[in-house]
């Protein structure tokens, strides 16, 4: 059942409510839905904030670890106190500090072939943020098999890129990249916070679009950015007609947006 | 054979110690592939191409003014 807009909501919102071709509409959609957040590092800890500011109606944050000193320049949602104790606990208290009647449901896990599919079925969104190949790919294929909408984003130093994915109508991640570089470094990268912050809220944004269907998302075009020479580029990327992971797809197979 | 120049934008942990564009001479028509043969890069099948703005293959052919961005795979998150 459609959760309708109650008077509080009116004036907790207002101010996005006077956005340009944002309507009423737009914020119940918002609120009546459920992003998952694959990663609370400082992109998706920040991505998970500022949905759940904007008012969106359920979280679902999937993050396996334990806070430690090193994430704290960047983790916005995460306490020196939590140092050593599980970081889901610590986004989802921090989250409903700010947004008290926002639902987060947490997992101390990592995505797997096993479980992803249980994480994104009931999904209108997923955001992208963990710290591995392996498991941006298998969320891409469970979001693909799903048709569930991805909001991919990533850093590295002071680059970063953004686009996202509506199975069957855009490329998908394996349709880019399609061999994820087994060189890299697990939570190796260098970074600033307000760099991963940046590119959090502009997740955030990318995802309130895809979800609400106001504005127009990154669908076949990647963000890149360098924020050391502010330097922005947005490239046009194809579907790849021969990707083993979504070119059985066709658009009007549809996805939840 | 004319030669071309070309812009090269170098992103992510490819960037290295460019800190800025790279302008490279080039023959007309010489491919994204052997352009990354020049530079003290790994080919990598994983990377992302684009041409002024467009998604390209490393087969494609690159002319004069050409913008080319080499894009890999990053996972900071």
């Amino acid at each position: 059942m459609i959760s309708q807009l109650n008077n509080e909501d009116l004036e907790r919102f207002k101010r996005q409510l006077t956005l340009n071709g944002y309507t009423n509409e737009h914020q119940t959609k918002l609120k009546n839905s459920t992003a998952l957040i694959a990663g609370v590092g400082g992109v998706g800890g920040t991505t998970a904030l500022y949905l759940a500011i904007a008012g969106i109606g359920r979280l679902k944050i999937v993050h396996s670890g334990v806070l430690t000193s090193s994430n704290l320049n960047r983790q916005i949602l995460m306490t020196e106190d939590w140092i050593g104790k599980t970081r889901v606990d610590c986004a989802k208290a921090a989250i409903q500090r700010i947004a008290s009647g926002v639902q987060v449901d947490i997992y101390n896990e990592r995505m797997t072939p096993e479980n992803s599919a249980d994480f994104v079925r009931d999904a209108d969104a997923a955001v992208s943020a963990r710290p591995n190949f392996s498991e941006r790919c298998t969320l891409n294929n469970a979001c693909v098999q799903h048709r569930i909408p991805l909001i991919e984003g990533a850093m590295f130093d002071m680059d970063a890129y953004l686009f996202s994915i509506k199975p069957g109508l855009t490329p998908c991640y394996h349709c880019l990249f399609k061999d994820a570089d087994s060189r890299w470094q697990e939570l190796g990268f260098p970074v600033l916070g307000a760099l991963s912050g940046t590119l959090g809220c502009m997740m955030a944004v990318e995802a309130i679009k895809v979800i609400t269907g106001y504005g127009k998302p990154l669908f076949s075009k990647m963000l890149l950015f360098n924020l050391a020479s502010m330097d922005f580029n947005t490239i046009a990327v194809n579907r790849d007609p021969g990707c083993p992971v979504c070119g059985a797809l066709h658009d009007t197979e549809g996805g939840k947006v | 054979m004319n030669n071309a120049t070309i812009t090269v934008k170098l992103f992510g942990p490819l960037r290295g110690k460019y800190e800025s564009d790279l302008t490279l001479t080039i023959s007309e028509n010489e491919t994204i592939q052997a352009v990354i043969a020049r530079l003290p890069i790994e080919p990598h099948p994983s990377y992302l191409y684009s041409v002024n703005g467009q998604h390209a293959k490393a087969g494609t052919q690159l002319h004069d003014g050409d913008v080319l961005m080499i894009i890999p795979p990053i996972s900071g998150g």
